[in-house]
């Protein structure tokens, strides 16, 4: 049995765009179902992901998806605040569960984890 | 130390992929070791027995595979990435009912409990991508 | 103390700014791919590398710079080898892949 590693799954595609972003949800996944520590956090197109209510191929199925990462201890869903800003997409559009995050929080928070990933 | 990459690039075309090699080479050729390369997304690519890489460019599968056997790496490609991208071993081929397999000796397909593991058990984990 | 490794164009995508503010003392970046070009000499990715805190460590592929006929770089990055690369992960707990 391995001590356990802190991992941070940084989200930056948003599945409209391509598989990368369920890629990414997958590695978080996986890690959280070996009972690591898993911190997720959407930047940039990433955080086009996190809006409620999306209805295409690629998009269907990932508010349930999001909701269930609580279960596996995945939470708070974390969004770049400005990421949303320049993107218009306020508060209200989201999926619940998520908190926002200033970008000068991401450099303590990659250095409070021992494996980053970004996808 | 003890390595683990994780190649997200395809074989043909991203840089990254040239470059997840090219670092493998050198840490082996430095002294540290290699555990374990996983492919994931169009990274599970590389492990498709059915492509042909134009002589211009480095056969990036086949340099991982005499790597691979030289140096006892294991090479493995998400079972999850590697069938959508027509990268199946005989049993998943006759899962799905397909005509053949088209998995390249030397790499197995893999869960991604295995990167977990790798990720677990190493020193180092580098991620190529881009 | 962490590895980010930046491996886009600079100029294609806003990346290398969210990496930068990504960045922590004692961290290394290292430019990789078409990352490189963020370490000519004059571009406006360059004069913004070259803004960054003494504490973080900037490097460049030589082998990349050489592919891409980039041959007058910041003073500020300091060219290494995979052999470089190799150390600079040893040397660094962590990693952060950029692409």
């Amino acid at each position: 049995m391995h001590a356990s590693k802190r991992v941070l799954v940084i989200c930056r595609s948003s599945a409209g765009e391509g598989p990368r972003a369920r890629e990414a949800l997958d590695i978080a996944l996986a890690f959280a179902a070996f009972d690591q520590p898993v911190t997720l956090l959407f930047c940039g197109e990433g955080v086009r992901n996190l809006v409620a209510e999306q209805a295409g191929e690629a998009t269907r199925g990932l508010e349930r998806l999001l909701g269930a990462l609580p279960d596996y201890g995945i939470e708070p869903l974390l969004a770049d605040a400005q990421a949303l800003a320049e993107r218009g997409i306020r508060e209200g559009h989201l999926v619940s569960g998520c908190q926002l995050l200033g970008q000068e929080a991401v450099a303590s928070l990659i250095s409070e984890n021992d494996l980053v990933f970004s996808a | 130390m003890l390595f683990t990459l994780l190649v997200h690039g395809g074989p043909s075309g991203a840089p990254s992929s040239l470059a997840a090699l090219r670092f493998a080479e050198a840490l082996l050729a430095t002294g540290h070791s290699l555990a374990r390369v996983f492919f994931h997304g169009d990274g599970a690519a590389h492990g498709n027995a059915m492509l042909v890489s134009p002589a211009s460019e480095t056969d990036l599968p086949a340099a991982w595979q005499a790597l691979a056997q030289q140096h006892g790496v294991e090479l493995l490609a998400c079972v999850g990435s590697a069938t959508r991208r027509g990268v199946l071993d005989a049993r998943e081929a006759a899962r799905y009912g397909l005509p053949a397999s088209s998995l390249r000796e030397g790499f197995e397909l893999a869960g991604l409990g295995q990167l977990v593991d790798a990720a677990l058990r190493c020193d180092r984990l580098i991620s190529f991508g881009g | 103390m962490t590895l980010h490794i930046f491996s886009v164009s600079p100029t294609k995508t806003p990346l290398l700014t969210q990496c930068c503010s990504a960045l922590g003392d004692g961290d290394a970046l290292l430019l990789l791919g078409e990352g490189v070009h963020a370490a000519a000499e004059g571009s406006e990715a360059a004069r913004h590398l070259e803004t960054l805190p003494a504490g973080i460590s900037l490097l460049v592929l030589d082998e990349d710079c050489r592919a891409r006929g980039l041959k007058e770089i910041s003073a500020r990055i300091t060219m290494v080898d995979y052999s470089g690369f190799v150390l600079l992960a040893c040397e660094h707990t962590r990693s952060v892949s950029w692409f």
